[in-house]
């Protein structure tokens, strides 16, 4: 049987808090993790640290009546434009908790499943730096040189004071996106705040491009959703969580 | 007499006199790479031992900081408000976070010296 997996179109804020609150099941409960997907109404995401720079407010009103009202999201990374074409996926899982269990083993945790549903679809993906990328980082999910999907993690502590770490990784994947209109954006984000971005719009790809076949049979929510029941998969494969995707 | 402690979270604290200074260890700061802001306490907030009090977050991720004690936050380091990278460069020294008033001394007696930690972190490779 095949699995089916809503991908509902959510306000930012609402998908934020989501993966939120999934993260603080796995930090308060025994459940093991789970995950959520879901797309985005038009929002600017943005980090904590984004948050505390000068002007942030009269940015944000800025913005905001540019059509991109700005979200502050809880885990790192840099400024990324959401929209309804791109792919959100929250993925939470508890760990006993050791040092030699980090950052990098996480981001393995979640891309190699990722890497591997890619790969069923015939896209050779590769983790990797996309300089002139939106968020770009080290985590990257990169297709010759060109950025699918951007990554970002938040650590917490499990209440129960056993060590054991609850740990959000998010995954966004470009899907059928105009990618000039989130570069411009970010770009207008960027000069508000009086930094300079240097971004290309040619260093980012969307699945419509690299899958078009599929893209004009399933359309681009219909292509998102396939893409998410298998992922899904993989992960219930990785993990062994039992057959259910805890969703709102 | 100073006495350098340290927890299993990867903070490390220094009880000299009646305050107590916090801050991420060496090992902390490594794993979270280039760090780009942090968050602490206010100043005169009460604090539990194991209670999450700060956020620290870096390029790769975000995550918290736990209170190695219990007891009364009485100064925070803006150095690393305005610098975060101090952090990377000094973790523990010039980069604590922030300095408390413990109320429970004994709390300190549960936590690691600086040779329990080498071979904690040693046996968690």
């Amino acid at each position: 049987m095949a699995l089916r997996v809503a991908v509902p179109l959510l306000s930012a804020e609402e998908g934020l808090h989501r993966e939120a609150r999934l993260l603080d099941r796995v930090r308060t409960t025994a459940i093991s993790g789970g995950v959520v997907f879901w797309r985005s109404q038009k929002a600017l995401s943005v980090p904590r640290v984004v948050e505390s720079r000068q002007h942030f407010g009269a940015i944000r009103a800025a913005m905001a009546k540019a059509g991109w009202p700005v979200v502050v999201r809880a885990t790192g990374g840099d400024v990324l434009p959401l929209t309804p074409g791109l792919l959100n996926i929250g993925l939470c899982f508890a760990h006993p908790g050791s040092s030699a269990f980090g950052i990098a083993e996480a981001y393995k945790l979640l891309c190699e499943p990722l890497i591997e549903v890619l790969g069923a679809w015939g896209i050779a993906a590769v983790c990797g730096r996309t300089p002139g990328a939106l968020c770009d980082g080290e985590y990257n999910l990169v297709v010759e040189g060109r950025k699918l999907a951007g990554t970002a993690q938040r650590w917490r502590h499990a209440a129960d004071g056993s060590g054991r770490m609850a740990i959000l990784a998010e995954a966004t994947i470009f899907g059928d996106d105009d990618l000039r209109v989130q570069v411009a954006a970010a770009e207008k984000f960027y000069r508000l705040s009086g930094m300079v971005a240097g971004l290309k719009v040619d260093r980012h790809v969307t699945l419509a491009e690299l899958l078009p076949g599929p893209y004009a049979e399933l359309g681009g929510s219909g292509l998102l959703e396939a893409m998410a029941a298998e992922i899904a998969q993989a992960f219930r494969r990785r993990f062994g969580w039992p057959a259910c995707v805890p969703s709102d | 007499m100073s006495k350098l402690r340290f927890t299993k979270d990867h903070e490390w604290v220094r009880y000299d006199g009646n305050v107590a200074t916090v801050g991420i260890t060496d090992h902390a700061q490594a794993e979270l790479g280039d760090i780009v802001f942090v968050e602490l306490p206010e100043v005169g907030r009460e604090l539990k031992a194991g209670e999450a009090c700060a956020v620290v977050e870096s390029v790769k991720a975000a995550s918290d900081v736990y209170a190695p004690l219990s007891g009364r936050v009485s100064e925070t380091n803006n150095a690393i408000v305005q610098d975060p990278a101090l952090v990377n460069r000094s973790a523990e020294d010039e980069g604590w976070f922030f300095r408390m008033v413990p109320t429970n001394l004994s709390e300190l007696d549960t936590l690691m010296d600086e040779a329990a930690y080498r071979d904690f972190l040693a046996s968690q490779q």
